[in-house]
C-alpha cells in the first residue's frame, strides 16, 4: 500500500512538470490559474532596450503635487537599484501602494494619485568609461516620462496610458492615415480588470490626447 | 583454437539485462545512504534565510492587511484566492517561517520543518509578487515540498542525534525517488528555460542577453556590462546555453556526461551572478545540485580529506552505518520542545509587531507629512514625452569586418586599401520604420561615400559596407549615421597608409588627385 502511495505520488508530480514544459510550450492554459505560476519556466521570457522607473505622485485638492514613492518611512530595494513599486511592471498594484502611503502620512485632500513612468535607453547603464570608449562622446542620459495611470484618491482607475515602449509601437503601428481613419471611426467599452462593472468607459484609439494627464 | 575457446564458445552465453521496469524500480526505489539530499536539507534553507532576513523588518508593510500586499492571485483573475493575513498573524507566520528554516538547517523536527518552510516561502511569495515571488521562490518551494518527503533528516540532523541519545534504532538509509523527482525538476526547469528561449527570436541574435546584461533591475553586474561589448560571445554563449539547458535532463545522470552537464550547469550560474546580477537564484541552484552528490562521491571525498588532513572520515560513516536497524517514529517529547520553540517564535513575532512603528504612525512629533514636489521636478514628471531623441532611436553605431548571425562582432577603426568596413547601426525597440542614411566623411567633413536604406520597423539592425578603394587617400574618417536626416551617431575610422614603400612624393600627388573627385558618391540600398 505505501509503495503503491508513493508510485502516485511520483506519477502525479511527473504528470504536473509535464503539464507546465507542454502549457509553456504550446501557449495552452499557461496562464489559467496562479499554480500555473508554479509549473511555467519562463524566467527572462520578456526584454526591453529602456530602463524603466516609476513615480508616484498625488494631486493635492490645492493643485500642490507630492511624492506618494518613496514613502517618507523609505523605501525597499529588493534586488538592486530599483525601489520595489518599480517592479509592478503592470501597474496593477499602484493603487494599493497609493493608498497605504495616504493612510499612514498627514496630507491634504488628496484628488489625484497619478503613475509616471521614468524610461531611458539601457546604453546610459554603461559605466562612463566603457561608454566613452564604445560611443566616443561623453554621456548624456536622457531620459522620458509619460504617465502610466490615473487614479482617483480611493484608487479607482480613472485613465490607464501604454507604457513607454507600449506607446512607441502604437506610435509605429498607427502612424498609418488609414489606420488612424478606420480607428478614430470606432470606440469601445473596456474595465479594469478587477473593477466592479459600474466602471465600464468608452475609450478611443486617438493618439493625440493618450498620455495627457489634464 | 584451443581447447577452452572450444568449450568457451560452445557454452551460450546468457546476458541478464534488466527490463525496463526494474530499472525503472531501482531508479526510483534503490535504498540509498541520503547524503545529498541531507545537504540539500542543510544549504537550501541557509540559503533561503538570505532573502528571508532581508524583509524581517517589512512582514507588515508587504504581507499583511495594514500594508500594502500584492498578491500573485490579482494578476491571474483570481482575487481573494487565498486570504491575506492582519499584521499579527503575518509576523507570527514570518517568525515560523524563519523558525522552519533553521530547524530544517539544524534537522530538527525535519519533515514538519521542510513542510511548514515550503508551504510558507510560497505563501509568503504569493502575498507579495512584485518584491518577494521569483522563480528561485517557486524552485525552493518544490525543492522544500520534496524534502519533507525524503529521509534528508537522516543525516547530520538533531533528530538524528536526539534518536542515538535515547538509544532508539534509528536507519540512515531511504528510498531514492524524492531525490530523483528534485534530479527531474531541475531538467524540466531547464527545458522550461530553453522553450522560453525558443520563443524568444532575439536570444538567437543575442538582443535579448545583452539588453538583460545593462539591465539594473538585479544586483550590481559589472562584469556583464563589460561583456555586453562582445557579441560574438555572447551569441557564443547562447547556443551553448541552450543545447546544455536542452540535454542536460537526459544526460546528467552517469558517466562523463554527468560530469560535463553538472560543471556547466555550475558555470552558468555563476555567471548568471557576474553577468545579470543574480544573487539568490545561482545560490539556490548549487544548493540543489548536491542532490547529484552520492554516496559513492561522498566516500571518495571522505577518503580525499583523509589524505590532505588526515582525519579518517570514513570510520564514522561505518560508525553510523553499523547503526542501521529499523526507523524511528516521531518523539514526542521532541514533537512538544519543537512546538514549543514555535509556539514562542510566532508570539515573539507578534510582539516585535505590536510593539514596532514601521510607518511612524505613533511618532512622538506626529505622522509623517507628504513631501511637496517642487516646480522643476513636476515639470519634468509630467512632461508627456511623446517622441524618442534622434540619438537614443540608435543603440550603437559600429564598424568592423566579421558577422556571426547579423552581428558585428569584431569592432575596429582601422583599414587599409582594398578592406571591407561594414557598418552596424544597431537600433532601439521598439522603432518606427526608419529612413537611415550613412555617410563616409573626411576630415574637413567632406561626403566621400554615401548609402541609404529603409530598416522596416521589425529589424534591429542597418547593415552597410564601405570599400575602402584606391580612390579614398588614406587619412582620418568619420562614419556618420543620419535618421530622416538628422544626424544621430558618428564614429571614427582610420584609413592607414600602404605598407609597401610608396615614395612620399608620390601619396602627396595621389592625394592632391583624389581632391578633384565629387566630393559625394550616392549608392544605391546597400541591402
Amino acid at each position: 500500500m505505501r509503495r503503491l502511495i508513493v508510485c502516485g505520488v511520483i506519477g502525479s508530480y511527473l504528470l504536473m512538470l509535464g503539464f507546465g514544459l507542454f502549457s509553456h510550450a504550446l501557449g495552452y492554459k499557461s496562464t489559467s490559474h496562479v499554480g500555473m505560476y508554479f509549473l511555467v519556466w519562463d524566467m527572462y521570457c520578456g526584454w526591453g532596450a529602456y530602463e524603466t522607473r516609476s513615480h508616484v505622485i498625488a494631486e493635492g485638492e490645492s493643485g500642490q503635487y507630492y511624492e506618494i514613492t518613496p514613502p517618507p518611512w523609505g523605501e525597499f530595494v529588493p534586488f538592486g537599484s530599483a525601489e520595489r513599486h518599480t517592479y509592478d511592471s503592470s501597474a496593477s498594484f499602484t493603487g494599493i501602494l497609493a493608498a497605504h502611503v495616504l493612510e499612514h502620512t498627514e496630507h491634504e485632500p488628496i484628488a489625484a494619485v497619478t503613475l509616471i513612468e521614468e524610461s531611458w535607453s539601457k546604453k546610459y547603464n554603461l559605466p562612463d568609461s566603457i561608454y566613452l570608449n564604445r560611443y566616443e562622446e561623453h554621456k548624456m542620459k536622457r531620459s522620458y516620462f509619460r504617465p502610466r495611470l490615473l487614479l482617483s484618491a480611493d484608487g479607482t482607475v480613472r485613465e490607464r496610458y501604454y507604457d513607454w515602449t507600449g506607446w512607441l509601437n502604437h506610435q509605429a503601428l498607427a502612424d498609418n492615415p488609414r489606420l488612424q481613419k478606420n480607428m478614430s471611426e470606432r470606440s469601445f467599452f473596456t474595465l479594469d480588470s478587477f473593477s466592479s462593472p459600474a466602471n465600464v468607459r468608452a475609450v478611443n484609439h486617438t493618439t493625440t490626447t493618450l498620455g495627457n494627464p489634464e | 583454437m584451443t581447447q577452452h575457446d572450444d568449450v568457451a564458445s560452445s557454452t551460450p552465453v546468457i546476458h541478464t539485462t534488466p527490463s525496463v521496469w526494474s530499472r525503472i524500480e531501482t531508479f526510483f526505489f534503490a535504498e540509498e545512504r541520503p547524503v545529498g539530499l541531507s545537504l540539500v536539507r542543510i544549504i537550501l534553507p541557509l540559503v533561503l534565510l538570505i532573502p528571508t532576513l532581508h524583509r524581517v523588518f517589512q512582514v507588515r508593510e508587504f504581507y499583511s492587511l495594514s500594508g500594502s500586499p500584492t498578491p500573485i492571485w490579482n494578476n491571474y483573475g483570481q482575487p481573494d484566492f487565498l486570504p491575506i493575513p492582519t499584521a499579527h498573524v503575518a509576523a507570527g507566520l514570518y517568525a515560523l517561517l524563519i523558525l522552519a528554516l533553521v530547524s530544517s538547517i539544524l534537522g530538527w523536527r525535519t519533515r514538519l520543518s521542510l513542510l511548514i518552510a515550503g508551504v510558507l516561502t510560497a505563501y509568503f511569495g504569493m502575498v507579495d509578487l512584485i518584491s518577494t515571488m521569483t522563480k528561485y521562490t517557486v524552485v525552493a518551494t518544490h525543492a522544500l515540498l520534496l524534502l519533507s518527503l525524503s529521509d534528508s533528516g537522516r543525516l547530520w540532523s538533531v533528530d538524528r542525534w536526539l534518536a542515538m541519545k535515547r538509544g532508539h534504532s534509528w536507519s540512515e538509509t531511504g528510498p531514492a525517488w524524492p531525490r530523483r523527482l528534485l534530479q527531474i525538476l531541475i531538467g524540466v526547469v531547464y527545458l522550461g528555460a530553453a522553450t522560453t528561449k525558443m520563443h524568444t527570436p532575439a536570444f538567437f541574435t543575442g538582443d535579448q542577453l545583452r539588453l538583460w546584461m545593462l539591465s539594473n533591475v538585479n544586483s550590481a553586474n559589472p562584469v556583464g556590462e563589460y561583456l555586453s561589448q562582445y557579441p560574438g560571445l555572447i551569441l557564443t554563449m547562447a547556443y551553448v546555453t541552450i543545447v546544455w539547458e536542452i540535454l542536460f535532463l537526459f544526460m546528467v545522470w552517469k558517466g562523463t556526461a554527468r560530469t560535463v552537464m553538472l560543471s556547466l550547469g555550475a558555470f552558468f550560474h555563476v555567471m548568471t551572478f557576474f553577468t545579470l546580477g543574480l544573487l539568490v537564484f545561482p545560490l539556490v541552484y548549487f544548493s540543489i545540485y548536491l542532490a547529484w552528490y552520492e554516496q559513492p562521491d561522498h566516500v571518495a571525498l571522505c577518503a580525499r580529506w583523509q589524505a590532505w588532513f588526515g582525519r579518517d572520515f570514513r570510520e564514522q560513516v561505518r560508525a553510523s552505518g553499523s547503526l542501521v536497524t529499523t526507523r524511528t517514529s516521531w518523539g514526542i517529547p521532541s514533537f512538544l520542545s519543537w512546538a514549543g520553540c514555535a509556539g514562542c517564535a510566532i508570539g515573539l513575532g507578534m510582539w516585535i509587531d505590536h510593539t514596532s512603528d514601521p510607518f511612524g504612525d505613533q511618532r512622538t512629533e506626529g505622522r509623517f507629512a507628504l513631501k511637496p514636489i517642487s516646480e522643476e521636478r513636476l515639470a519634468e514628471l509630467l512632461r508627456n514625452d511623446q517622441q524618442v531623441h534622434v540619438t537614443d532611436k540608435v543603440f550603437a553605431l559600429d564598424i568592423g569586418s566579421v558577422m556571426f548571425n547579423d552581428n558585428l562582432v569584431d569592432r575596429k577603426n582601422q583599414f587599409r586599401h582594398g578592406e571591407l568596413a561594414m557598418v552596424q547601426c544597431s537600433l532601439m525597440p521598439p522603432h518606427e520604420d526608419l529612413y537611415l542614411e550613412v555617410h563616409l566623411r573626411n576630415e574637413e567633413e567632406q561626403i566621400m561615400r554615401r548609402m541609404w536604406q529603409v530598416v522596416a520597423r521589425e529589424n534591429l539592425r542597418g547593415h552597410f559596407s564601405f570599400q575602402m578603394e584606391e580612390s579614398l587617400p588614406p587619412g582620418a574618417y568619420s562614419v556618420v549615421i543620419k535618421i530622416n536626416g538628422a544626424d544621430a551617431g558618428r564614429r571614427s575610422l582610420e584609413l592607414l597608409p600602404e605598407t609597401s614603400a610608396t615614395p612620399p612624393d608620390a601619396a602627396v600627388s595621389n592625394r592632391s588627385e583624389r581632391t578633384t573627385l565629387p566630393v559625394a558618391t550616392v549608392v544605391s540600398p546597400s541591402q
